[in-house]
């Protein structure tokens, strides 16, 4: 997956599991301040991306994602 | 019968299209008989039902042929003690305004309960497909070993089948269920039922299996949807409920409610196994 298409896929996500409007979904926007996500959403997230994707996440890994553009990261590298 | 539960006042239509009402569920409410012995709290569906109340004021008063036939995103954000007194805000969604509302119930100033709830005729319920019933025999368990609901807050009668990760009950609806009215009650309880499904689930686990964590809370409801908004007395009810995704003492289930012929529902809900007794969902 390139930036780009973790771009895109995160924009589909957010607004479909989330109801986020698209305007607010930008690369340095926070997930719990500006997306208004909640730790529940958050884990709820994470068990999506395992299951559709076939990855785990660590603690480590998921106490590090804290904006948009570090969920896209985190997919870059996850997913081959 | 119903005030008995809760009590709702200073209903309110800010036109264009803000709904406010207070809530109240007294010390006596009948929730605390049984939810939960020694430790009453408010249960999430008395939240719920006060904002479905609320709406169905609303639609009276307003000639309008509607009802609740699901829900979604909704959230239930910290322990409420008995005695406690609400603020419920109510407005369209903007994504759906003709269909869907967002609902907010506060507790001294702080959200207790928030979501999206489906308000719309019968008509446009979802369609959920009819299964056949479940003749099989109850198992030699007793629902009082599995879950801390008692009096009229218990509502499945007896264990079908137990698993690793799946769990089905049976229930009958009578006339002490909880906010039956007028010979039914409202499809909100199936929240419960469903609950109380997984809840023996947790409970076998935590027995057979060793697991750890703690009683189980209803945090969240993902998504539900039911065919019909009222289930008459009598109903007799399957449910099925399955672990979908675990992570430490964070669960998500699945759940689907049937009644042959006709009415179902499915169910999405989150739940939480504090270790230490604390509950609250942070920001």
């Amino acid at each position: 997956m390139t930036h780009e298409e973790g771009f895109d896929y995160i924009i589909a996500f957010f607004m479909e599991q989330f109801e986020i409007p698209r305007e607010k979904i930008t690369l340095e926007a926070r997930l719990l301040d500006d997306l208004g996500l909640d730790s529940i959403d958050a884990l709820d997230m994470i068990g999506m991306f395992e299951a559709q994707y076939d990855i785990e996440v660590n603690e480590e890994e998921l106490r590090s994602i804290r904006t948009v553009q570090h969920v896209i990261d985190f997919l870059v590298k996850a997913i081959p | 019968m119903q005030e008995s539960w809760f009590h709702l006042s200073d209903f309110r239509y800010e036109p264009p299209d803000r709904i406010e009402a207070d809530a109240t569920v007294p010390d006596d409410s009948l929730f605390f008989s049984g939810h939960f012995p020694k430790m009453p709290v408010v249960p999430g569906i008395a939240m719920v039902a006060m904002v479905e109340r609320t709406l169905n004021r609303h639609a009276s008063r307003s000639g309008l042929d509607r009802s609740i036939t699901g829900l979604r995103r909704v959230r239930f954000r910290s322990l409420i003690e008995s005695g406690s007194s609400f603020h419920l805000i109510i407005a369209p969604h903007r994504l759906n305004p003709e269909l869907d509302f967002t609902f907010e119930v506060i507790h001294r100033d702080k959200k207790a309960c928030d979501g999206v709830i489906r308000f719309c005729s019968e008509r446009h319920a979802s369609p959920l497909q009819d299964e056949p019933p479940d003749n099989r025999k109850p198992l030699d368990v007793a629902i009082e070993d599995c879950i801390p609901h008692r009096d009229r807050m218990k509502v499945i009668d007896s264990l079908l089948e137990i698993g690793e990760e799946h769990c089905v009950t049976r229930a009958d609806v009578n006339e002490r269920w909880p906010l039956v009215d007028s010979g039914a009650t409202s499809s909100v309880v199936l929240i419960e039922v469903a609950a109380q499904t997984a809840s023996s689930l947790i409970s076998w686990k935590r027995r057979y299996k060793e697991e750890t964590g703690g009683r189980g809370f209803l945090v969240g409801v993902k998504l539900a949807k039911w065919s019909h908004s009222r289930i008459p007395v009598g109903t007799r009810l399957f449910t099925h409920v399955k672990v979908i995704m675990q992570r430490d003492n964070y669960l998500v289930f699945a759940s689907k409610v049937i009644s042959p012929p006709g009415l179902s529902a499915e169910i999405q809900f989150q739940a939480f196994r504090p270790n230490d007794g604390d509950y609250l969902i942070p920001r």
